[in-house]
């Protein structure tokens, strides 16, 4: 109960930012700005902000780096993993190695305490040893921008394509038009194109992965990828 | 204290007395042994020390002086003599047993007969003693039995001494060597024989003379036929040199004889497979080890599953990903009967994959057995994601099994009941989440919807109702999918009349489409105001299928004003609606209102882009290459 109560709390604050995204765009946009530019903004929070946290809540949190999971682990997977250590959405974030394929390396989990840790570490060893759990530091949780499962990644597109292309293969799923960029990625020696696209919420996100995966662009089959 | 001095004084006395005896008696004994044991050793060696030794011996009680005394003992104890023998004596033995290996074995092969030989070749098997073995049997082959003829290995007992060779480092052209001689003792090979040969072949990596050897086998036949150990041996060669075609057909071959597979070469099988992408030739692999009974224990491991399911849901092969999950299934039963338990969980992201590849395949297996193990992984102890739900409708809908579509439904409402209102109303809602739903309900127009309608209405008069306003959403929507606008407006007004239920704004957005769709503009309208007026809130949608009314209507205008309104209500107009209303603007060449469009999408930097693509299809000029032909 209190996993779903979390997920639903979860739910509930990443619900209560759409309106504000909704109501205009600039303020989208300027979020949007800001995940994509956190490197170059992070040094002036940097110096206000550690005093103050640094005093009472900083001492409590602890960070670890979570391993092993598969490609298609969700957050929920691995909350379900580290049960009872009191996790929520916002506690997980999942690392995207810039330049890579979009597989995720590993995820970056804020713990609220020592012991919620060190229980980690034994729910891992009651699954079976799969997964690994090590120490981290917060300057590693600190850089990583959330995609809070509403981007999705088409891979696999056409050198020819278009965003007009991209609008007719996801006609009937609510997403940012403007959120469209195409990325390259390296792959086995050769170079691939990969759009990003933004989705109004996770449920959204996860229709267009539910429904479009797999559909053909161009002639070409294109496989969908939700990040996290 | 003079006391005290005068008894220390006699203690010290009677100390000083006490030792005399015991010294006095130690020398008489040591004379008296040393001269036994020196005599011996003396007396089995040589003869001329003997006399010396005497002759000392009777001197020494004839003079009582100690002078005479310390230089026998002394002169005793600087003899080297005694030590000598003793080293002779160590010598000789381990000299003796080094020479008994030879004819040690000569005598046991001069004795022993095959039986015997049998044996002892079992118990040097234990003990690792192939060295032994080999000297001993071409011995043995070599001597005569009690009868005077020469004696002849049966096939166990020469294979016992192939495998000696083999441990002892025989390469597989020496094996084969070693097998050729047996026609002689008139001992036909059977299969542990070839085996042995195989094994050889299989450390060489020599593919090509194992599978001659197979063959060769299957030709004989009868006792030499291949068995299990035969054919792993060959197929994990190839799989071990990268051939791995040749190991399938091997393999096949295995497969169809009813032989059982290791662990390993299955696992081998498995990995290639999937590497190679081969997931059709996996599924029938898969399938005949579940048909002979000696290879239905066979069981990837739980990562290796994994990755087979990613790979089959990729390949979108639904056969090998109801397997894979049928694996893991294994894998969380059995891990949850071990002590102490170890707790195995299916990634949800990949059960929501697999359900998706089920709705594009068409399979109801992998449906079942995407949501058997994701029941199987959670415990009954945390509800499924909403995405899961809703991959478990779209995959039932895409079956065309609407009963069961419903029924999960029924699962998804039941399960976050209690959840934001607002969440719940996008995850419900018939224009996003649930539209292979609609789909499904339209399949066969008003003939598929009213069956839906009376089992929704069946449903809601039984003894557990079910009533639904997102079912009942789902088939307004389908109406109006298919220019049935009485249809919607009935189901509309029997939400509350015959269910009992309220409208929500998904009702009411389904009810405007449906008058859109066939340009009753006026009514959707009206249907908009009355909505308002009893405080059910529009949303974005409602705004946009109201543009989309007065669009097909021809009425850019009357669409601009709408867009006004829903800028004021807050929301955003999508670009999608931005460049409906300037085609229509476009057609009507209506250019001031194809101007206040644009400054629209200026005002919330919306990107509109060209209409190329549609342009071409609707500026075709039919006449024109007519004329250029003439």
């Amino acid at each position: 109960m209190s996993i779903t109560r979390s997920a639903i709390r979860s739910s509930l604050c990443l619900r209560k930012l759409d309106p504000e995204i909704s109501r205009s765009s600039l303020p989208f946009l300027q979020e949007w700005r800001k995940c994509l530019s956190t490197a170059t903004e992070q040094p002036p929070p940097a110096s206000p902000l550690p005093p103050p946290p640094g005093g009472s809540p900083g001492e409590g949190r602890f960070y670890g780096k979570f391993s092993g999971f598969s490609k298609h682990a969700l957050k929920t997977d691995i909350m379900n993993v580290l049960e009872g250590c009191s996790l929520t959405s916002d506690d997980l974030k999942f690392n995207y190695p810039r330049g890579g394929n979009l597989t995720p390396a590993a995820v970056f989990v804020q713990f609220p305490s020592l012991s919620a840790y060190d229980k980690a570490l034994r729910n891992i060893a009651k699954k079976g040893k799969l997964y690994r759990l090590e120490k981290a530091a917060r300057a590693q949780w600190d850089p990583i921008v959330p995609y809070e499962g509403k981007v999705v990644a088409l891979h696999g597109i056409p050198v020819n394509a278009i965003t007009d292309d991209i609008d007719r293969f996801l006609s009937g799923c609510l997403y940012y038009p403007g959120s469209i960029q195409f990325l390259t990625v390296q792959g086995l020696g050769t170079s691939k194109r990969v759009a990003l696209v933004r989705f109004t919420s996770q449920t959204q996100a996860m229709n267009a992965y539910i429904t479009k995966n797999r559909n053909f662009l161009l002639n070409q089959r294109i496989t969908l990828q939700v990040l996290q | 204290m003079a006391s005290h001095l005068f008894t220390r004084s006699r203690i010290s006395l009677l100390k000083t007395l006490k030792p005399n005896p015991f010294t006095s008696a130690s020398p008489i004994r040591a004379i008296s042994g040393t001269p036994f044991l020196s005599q011996d050793p003396l007396l089995a060696t040589e003869s001329t020390d003997h006399d010396p030794s005497n002759h000392q011996s009777t001197s020494t009680p004839l003079p009582p002086n100690p002078a005479t005394g310390s230089p026998l003992y002394q002169e005793n104890w600087r003899s080297p003599i005694p030590n000598t023998p003793s080293f002779n004596q160590s010598l000789v033995p381990l000299g003796f047993l080094n020479q008994a290996p030879a004819p040690r074995i000569r005598a046991l092969s001069e004795t022993l007969d095959m039986n015997s030989l049998l044996n002892m070749f079992a118990d040097w098997t234990a003990s690792q003693r192939w060295s032994d073995m080999k000297q001993l049997f071409e011995v043995w082959v070599r001597s005569l039995d009690k009868n005077g003829k020469p004696n002849k290995p049966d096939v166990n007992l020469y294979n016992h001494y192939l495998r000696a060779n083999l441990m002892m480092g025989a390469s597989a052209g020496d094996m084969l060597d070693l097998v050729a001689p047996m026609e002689e003792f008139s001992v036909e090979p059977n299969t542990a024989s070839y085996n042995l040969v195989l094994k050889a072949m299989y450390q060489a990596r020599e593919t090509e003379a194992a599978m001659k050897l197979l063959e060769r086998m299957l030709l004989l036949g009868k006792d030499s036929l291949p068995d299990d150990e035969s054919y792993d041996l060959v197929i994990g060669m190839h799989f071990g040199v990268g051939k791995n075609d040749e190991a399938m057909k091997v393999m096949d071959t295995a497969l169809k004889s009813g032989y059982m597979l290791s662990t390993s070469v299955f696992t081998e099988c498995v990995r290639s497979c999937v590497a190679k992408g081969r997931t059709d030739t996996l599924v029938s692999i898969i399938e005949r080890c579940k048909a002979v009974d000696r290879n239905k224990s066979l069981c990837p491991s739980w990562i290796l599953c994994n990755y087979i399911a990613e790979v089959a849901i990729q390949e979108d092969n639904s056969k090998l990903a109801f397997y894979a999950f049928e694996f893991m299934f294994k894998w969380i039963t059995r891990g949850e009967m071990a002590r102490p338990s170890v707790i195995f969980s299916v990634d949800e992201g990949l059960v929501v994959a697999g359900l998706a590849s089920a709705a594009r395949t068409c399979s109801s297996s992998l449906v079942e057995g995407s949501w058997t193990i994701l029941k199987q992984s959670l415990r009954g102890r945390k509800a499924a994601n909403p995405a899961s739900y809703i991959a478990k409708i779209n995959a039932y809908a895409s079956l065309g099994n609407l009963q069961k579509a419903f029924t999960s439904l029924h699962e998804l409402e039941s399960a976050y009941a209690d959840s934001e209102k607002e969440v719940v109303e996008e995850m419900l809602s018939p224009f996003t989440s649930l539209y292979p739903l609609v789909v499904a309900c339209s399949k066969k127009g008003f003939e598929t919807l009213d069956e839906v309608y009376f089992q929704l209405e069946s449903l809601s008069q039984g003894d557990t109702p079910y009533k639904s306003v997102a079912a009942l959403n789902c088939i307004i929507l389908g109406c109006a999918n298919t220019w049935d606008l009485d249809r919607a407006y009935q189901t509309f007004e029997a939400i509350s009349a015959s269910f009992g239920l309220t409208p929500n704004i998904d009702s009411y957005n389904a009810l405007l489409y449906a008058f859109g769709k066939v340009k009753k503009t006026f009514e959707a309208t009206n249907v908009f105001e009355h909505l308002v007026s009893i405080g059910v809130k529009p949303d974005s949608r409602t705004y946009s299928l109201l543009v989309d009314a007065h669009l097909i209507n021809r009425d850019p205008k009357s669409a601009l004003t709408v867009v006004d309104d829903m800028i004021k209500a807050g929301f955003e107009p999508s670009r999608e609606t931005l460049k409906k209303l300037r085609r229509r603007c476009v057609r009507e060449m209506d250019d001031e209102n194809d101007d206040q469009v644009e400054a629209l999408a200026k005002k919330f930097q919306i990107r509109m882009g060209s209409e190329n693509r549609r342009n071409m299809l609707f500026n075709i000029d039919y006449s024109r290459g007519r004329a250029l032909n003439n």
